[in-house]
């Protein structure tokens, strides 16, 4: 195992390297598939490893010394143990279906090399972040994931929109990365340590639900928000739709946004360790899963509308990690990689039949046109909605359950995240009802045509995992390191789920009513609930608060530094100085050269400023500083 | 621990200086028309001392019991104490690589066509000389005479060759540097004097120096309170080097000078000259005033985080792009102050891995701007947009550049402004929280100056040349650095962690 774990991060490196360096030389079949076959062949590797995990087994190898310096130890080591273990398989394996649906997808776009570097780069980066067993190693997977998931949002750099989505990605999540950071700090100051080993054995030292392992853990928590696109910093990933879709499926739903959940099952050690913590996560997870599946009813453009679900379904993760439910949490990361790349491939289709248009009301009757799409779609949305029996249904049970079985606020959370699971029903159901349309509802007959195979192959594969995922023993997979799951009573289990079909066939019938049998009624309905539905649309005017608050005061304050501070205060305050010199010079006939008198004034003025602050630090000004 | 010993009879730091004066003299005796000539004369001096010094950092021993290296000492003015004494360490081994390859680059990029192209070059070989000698020197007095002798070449090169208002430029420059220069000389008599009283022994001689603190009071007159002796002196040296790195608030003359600064001088200028100031303060107020260190480096600190600060919201809203480089530089130095007053292990090696960093990614940066201004006649933000559509090769060299001056971890920047603000979260936790807020900004206005100039559309102007092979060549030894030392750095540490251990302000 400790070749094969460095094998599959070599592998997407390789194709990595020989895109980025020669892709543009290279004919474009032999671009995709080396593109395509790294991750392909990761993905073999990752088997190879899955097969002695299940035999129980475990690796923490060092590599390479990163950092040495007294007790500052910084390896490049690798880690593998269940959790990993399933994260690669899915980076791998999703992401090898995304390639090759990529081959098909970007066929006409110029930057063809550029993007399967990207992707590459990519994959990279997100098995370097699950494999990696320390923390600045995993911070350098965590910004790696960041820097490629920037380059493919502003992929098509001609677009202002794109270029803009991509810095505010880029900004929110160095945000979270600096957060981390500071985590890393905490962490080697308290344990003196920087890999996982160490950190897990040394981690019972500190005092349980004490401030430092708690600021630990809601730091690391701000890199983990950051990164899943979760209150407060969420508003980057609407924006991020700007890049192809394939990258959406990838890295903005099945992977990259879900490495805040990777994260804090890594650390459940830590935060079993700080209650508070765990909590906040939880309430973080349950209030955004219901936050943006409110913004997912009244948006129209498709990705947009899926981009919010993803948040949504994320917030269920958190919220279950948050409460201890780690398996239930992984299981459906699982699961949502395969029915929300699903989904996403299959808009992409869509999007290409009407020419890039990504307006819902100007879709429908697509049975006919995209028979393939069209099934593979309602697969995924009845998996999302949690259908019984395919895969989105036992996952979000699962986590509503152990909510469920909580007291106090964790109860209540799962009552939320039950409703959000009825507006999950709703919101998607009419996502297909208005862009998938039955043929009664048809406004449009243009000819529209299927996708080639190489695109809907895999969203044939997926649709099939969407289906089957959930019979897969995620949880049991994961014992050895969450440990094994509670025996639940089944008549509970089964009562629940009666309960959360029942909510789901109200969305349903909810978005049949409006906007199947009688879309006149949505209409008034909108009209009627004004207010309400133009604060959802505007996604709660989260964007327009931030711009007010952070961006227009930041640029302000630097304008102000610039115009004013700098000029007038720090190098032309002394100017009048200088002037002041400079006139009584005049009055005594000795005027040389004023300027040079100024600045050699000024630089006396800076030293002298330099003396008081230190002489406040030292005590001897009135003024107290630290 | 090395990669082999060198023979111990050759006087190699001597070496290091007298190469660049002698390509110096070189040139001085070609004859002016002879701009090839004189070029290439500059390019071999150069490179040989690269080579050279590539191979004193390959033959350097690592770990602890022998500190200082390949030291030479003659006696100068015996009565005084005054020697010719140089030596290298952990603080000076790597900025003695950086100085070597910034003037070999500096040199390639200087323009044949350049006027008095033979003046120029021999002031370019002078200063490398001089810089060379500041990080060598042991001797106090031969430091400060290395350290006057950078400043006239500096002068001339910034004034005569300059655009803009250059000679505003040159000499808000050697006004403010002189100042700061004239209280190290102050400071560094008071130190001799004091440590003279002590031991009977008159001694400019840094290792003498550095076993004999100095310590003592000064009453204030008026009943003004008092004032440590090592405050003051520390203050003395501290101004000098706080102009020149500079630290906030005394940088009014860095974006005049770099502004004004012809390519070859600002790459030395932003690269090297600055960080001659961090390493004076850890070879000089560290190591000579420890006690002085710890109770005014929060005070310090405090103006190197407004200074990181600062420097990035001016960086945020420059349309100049050199000027916006220049205050990026002025911010990136502020984590390198930041590092060198936390005092601690993990902060001076952060700031000395990020002294090599900054010379490596601001020279970048400084290229960058170099080859669009070349090629487009405009470094004005408002009038570029689009470049990379019909420059890949341009647009992604520029990429990992940007990338790792806003400190993208795993390429360089990450690297020292980890350690840097590890140290300083340990001695003091606001700092390194301001520190945060501005790898936050860096983002930010790194990402506006790539974007601004290199993507949306149309392009402007159009028809924008890819990059030519020799400029990707320049920029390709930065380029790898800037890899390595992010993947994997553990080389730095091996090296200088001995020294560091050893400084006196650790050791108190």
């Amino acid at each position: 195992m400790d070749t094969l774990a460095p094998l599959v991060l070599l592998a997407p490196l390789a194709g990595f390297l020989v895109n980025a360096l020669i892709g543009r030389q290279l004919p474009r079949r032999v671009v995709g598939w080396v593109g395509a076959g790294s991750v392909g062949l990761a993905f073999l590797f990752a088997l190879l490893i899955l097969a002695q995990v299940l035999q129980g087994q475990k690796l923490d190898q060092t590599y390479f010394t990163w950092w040495q310096s007294g007790d500052f130890n910084v390896p490049f080591n690798l880690y593998v143990d269940a959790l990993s273990t399933l994260m690669i398989l899915v980076i791998t394996g999703v992401g090898f279906l995304i390639h090759v649906y990529s081959i098909g997808y970007m066929e006409e776009d110029q930057g063809y090399s550029r993007f399967f570097a990207y992707m590459n780069l990519f994959v990279l980066s997100m098995l370097l972040l699950v494999l990696s067993g320390n923390l600045v190693w995993l911070i350098i997977g965590w910004a790696g994931v960041g820097l490629s998931s920037y380059l493919l949002i502003g992929f098509w750099f001609e677009r202002t929109s794109a270029v803009l989505a991509a810095r505010k990605a880029f900004v929110m999540n160095t945000i979270g990365d600096v957060g981390m950071i500071f985590a890393a700090f905490l962490i080697f100051l308290n344990l003196r340590v920087m890999d996982y080993t160490a950190i897990f054995g040394r981690v019972h030292q500190l005092p349980k639900g004490g401030m430092v392992i708690t600021a630990i853990c809601l730091l690391l928590l701000v890199g983990a928000v950051a990164k899943s696109a979760q209150l407060p910093l969420h508003t980057w990933l609407p924006d991020a739709m700007e890049g192809p879709t394939p990258v959406s499926a990838l890295i903005h739903a099945a992977t990259m946004v879900t490495a805040g959940v990777y994260l804090v099952a890594r650390m459940h050690l830590l935060y079993d360790w700080a209650p508070t913590a765990a909590a906040t996560v939880a309430v973080v997870g349950g209030v955004t899963a219901f936050f943006a599946a409110t913004i997912g009813t009244a948006q129209v453009d498709i990705k947009r509308i899926l981009a919010y679900s993803t948040m949504s379904q994320i917030g269920y993760m958190f919220l279950a990690v948050g409460i201890g439910a780690y398996a239930a949490g992984m299981f459906h990361f699982m699961t949502h990689a395969f029915f929300k790349a699903l989904l996403f491939m299959a808009a992409g289709n869509v999007i290409h039949a009407f020419h890039d248009d990504q307006d819902i009301r100007h879709m429908g009757n697509l049975r006919a046109g995209l028979p393939i799409t069209f099934w593979t779609f309602l697969v995924g949305t009845l998996s999302i909605s949690g259908f019984p029996l395919l895969a989105g249904f036992f996952s979000k049970d699962e986590i509503i359950r152990a909510a469920l079985n909580l007291a106090g606020s964790e109860f209540w959370l799962g009552v939320l995240a039950l409703i959000t699971a009825g507006l999950t029903a709703y919101y998607m159901f009419r996502l297909f009802f208005i862009a998938f349309g039955w043929e009664w509802l048809s406004r449009d007959d243009r000819h529209l045509h299927e996708a080639a195979p190489i695109q809907t192959v895999p969203i044939v594969i997926l649709a099939t995992g969407a289906v089957v995922a959930g019979y897969i023993p995620v949880s049991n997979f994961l014992s050895p390191i969450f440990g094994n799951p509670v025996e639940q009573n089944i008549a509970v289990v089964i009562g629940l789920a009666a309960l959360s079909v029942l909510v789901g066939l109200a969305g349903f019938g909810m978005a049949y009513l409006l906007h199947a049998r009688r879309p006149e009624l949505a209409v008034a309905w909108r009209t009627r609930l004004r207010p309400l539905h133009t604060l959802v649309e505007h996604k709660y005017f989260v964007d327009e608060l931030y711009d007010l608050v952070f961006v227009r005061p930041g640029l302000a304050l630097a304008r102000f530094l610039n115009d004013r501070i700098e000029p007038k205060v720090i190098d032309g305050a002394v100017n009048g100085v200088a002037d002041f010199f400079l006139v009584e010079a005049k009055e005594f006939r000795m005027i040389q050269t004023g300027r040079v008198r100024s600045y050699a004034l000024w630089t006396l003025g800076g030293a002298i400023g330099v003396v008081l602050v230190v002489a406040a630090f030292l005590g001897y000004l009135p003024v107290r500083l630290g | 621990m090395s990669w082999y010993a060198l023979p111990t009879n050759v006087p190699w730091l001597t070496l290091a200086v007298v190469i660049p004066l002698s390509g110096a003299l070189l040139v001085a005796l070609t004859p002016t028309v002879a701009r090839r000539v004189i070029k290439q004369l500059g390019v071999l001096a150069s490179a040989i001392t690269l080579l050279l010094v590539l191979g004193i950092i390959g033959g350097f021993q690592h770990g602890a019991g022998n500190l200082l290296q390949f030291e030479e000492a003659r006696p100068w003015v015996p009565a005084i104490g005054i020697s010719y004494h140089l030596g290298v360490d952990g603080l000076s081994l790597f900025l003695l690589g950086l100085n070597a390859l910034l003037f070999l680059i500096a040199v390639l990029v200087t323009n044949s066509d350049t006027p008095r192209l033979k003046q120029f070059m021999l002031l370019l070989l002078i200063l490398e000389a001089a810089t060379a000698g500041i990080l060598l020197s042991l001797d106090l007095i031969l430091f400060y005479v290395f350290w006057e002798a950078m400043l006239v070449p500096l002068y001339f090169l910034i004034g005569v060759w300059g655009e803009g208002p250059r000679v505003y430029a040159a000499f808000k420059f050697l006004i403010y540097t002189v100042i700061g220069s004239f209280a190290m000389l102050i400071a560094i008599l008071a130190v001799v004097a004091i440590t003279f009283a002590q031991t009977g022994q008159p001694s400019f001689d840094w290792t003498v120096l550095v076993q004999h603190p100095a310590s003592g009071v000064w009453q204030l007159p008026l009943n003004l309170g008092t004032i440590g002796i090592p405050q003051l002196l520390f203050l003395g040296f501290a101004l000098a080097f706080a102009i020149k790195m500079p630290l906030f608030p005394l940088h009014t003359w860095l974006p005049a000078a770099y502004t004004a600064a012809p390519l070859p001088v600002v790459i030395v200028l932003a690269g090297l000259v600055s960080k001659l100031g961090a390493y004076g303060f850890l070879r000089f107020n560290l190591s000579l005033f420890p006690d002085a260190a710890h109770s005014l480096g929060p005070a310090l600190a405090v103006l190197a985080t407004a200074g990181i600060l600062y420097g990035a919201f001016m960086a945020l809203v420059q349309t100049d792009l050199k000027r916006l480089v220049a205050y990026a530089s002025m911010s990136h130095l502020g984590f390198i102050g930041l590092g060198i007053f936390a005092g601690n292990l993990l902060g001076i090696e952060g700031a000395l891995v990020q002294m090599v960093n900054h010379g490596v990614i601001i020279a970048a940066l400084f290229l960058i701007v170099a080859m669009i201004e070349r090629r487009t006649g405009t470094r004005d933000r408002a009038q570029l947009r689009g470049l990379g559509a019909t420059a890949p090769l341009f647009a992604a060299l520029f990429l990992v550049i940007s990338l790792a001056a806003l400190g993208l971890p795993g390429l360089n920047g990450f690297t020292g402004e980890f350690l840097i603000m590890l140290g300083a979260w340990t001695a003091f936790v606001p700092m390194a929280v301001g520190a945060g807020i501005g790898v936050i900004l860096a983002a930010w206005y790194v990402l506006r100056f790539y974007q601004g100039s290199f993507q949306e559309a149309p392009p402007q102007p159009a028809g924008y040349g890819e990059m030519r092979i020799a400029d990707a060549g320049v920029l390709a030894p930065l380029l790898a650095l800037m890899i390595v030392v992010g993947v994997s750095p553990a080389f730095f540490p091996a090296a200088v962690e001995a020294t560091v251990k050893a400084m006196p302000v650790l050791l108190r």
